[in-house]
């Protein structure tokens, strides 16, 4: 809201525009109109636009601990006993979506195989992607990479 | 004549936000707080200035 209505000429105001994150996720885009008597301009639009993120997932490149207890249920325990596409859709889908983060499966089954092989168990440093091989602390066993990989090489 | 005309006019337009009006000049018009958590309420102030010669008055915020 405005903090005064009526401005003399040279006078500074300013419109407060709150926004409340609860209960929202994603990409929010607030408008507020803003009307006046200047002739000219009538009508301002402003635009505040923001992430919402849950208070999990706020940290970036926090994926170091996805298979730790508290993020094992939705990272880990819903691609037991999968494989192939199934597990990927467990697994991988939630990052290798449409989104802006990570690549999507029509992008990455342009890539060789030993290429996707190394990346699943080993991760990729700087980066949210984790390796997911035993060895590396994931889940995956190397038969379950294997069916990865195919899947992705023929989505 | 044209010419002058053409003369007279534009500096008519060029004159004519100096009559009384109020202008209404915002410093942004867009702001992008980034990631925000749900546990928050961002909030930002845009702030504006009457550069005019009169009296600018706010009569209506809307959000939508």
């Amino acid at each position: 809201m405005a903090s005064l209505s009526r401005l003399k000429p040279g006078e500074k105001g300013r419109i407060q525009v709150t926004v409340d994150a609860a209960g929202k996720r994603g990409p929010i885009v607030k408008t507020v109109q803003v009307y006046s008597n200047d002739p000219k301009l009538p009508v301002v639009s402003l635009q505040v636009s923001m992430q919402v993120r849950d208070s999990v997932h706020l940290k970036k490149g926090a994926s170091a601990g996805i298979f730790d207890e508290a993020c094992r249920s939705c990272h880990v325990d819903q691609g037991r006993g999968k494989t192939g596409f199934e597990l990927f859709r467990a697994d991988c889908f939630m990052c290798h979506n449409a989104g802006t983060s990570a690549q999507n499966i029509t992008q990455m089954s342009k890539r060789p195989e030993s290429f996707l092989r190394r990346v699943i168990r080993d991760g990729v440093a700087n980066s949210t992607m984790p390796g997911f091989s035993q060895a590396n602390g994931g889940p995956l066993t190397e038969a379950e990479i294997d069916s990865l990989v195919k899947s992705i090489r023929n989505p | 004549m044209r010419l002058i005309a053409f003369t007279l006019l534009l500096l008519l337009l060029i004159t004519m936000p100096a009559y009384a009006q109020p202008v209404i000049e915002f410093v942004e018009m867009k702001h992008a707080f980034g990631a925000v958590s749900q546990e928050t309420k961002p909030e930002h102030f845009f702030e504006f200035v009457n550069r005019g010669d009169q009296e600018l008055i706010i009569q209506k915020v809307s959000a939508s």
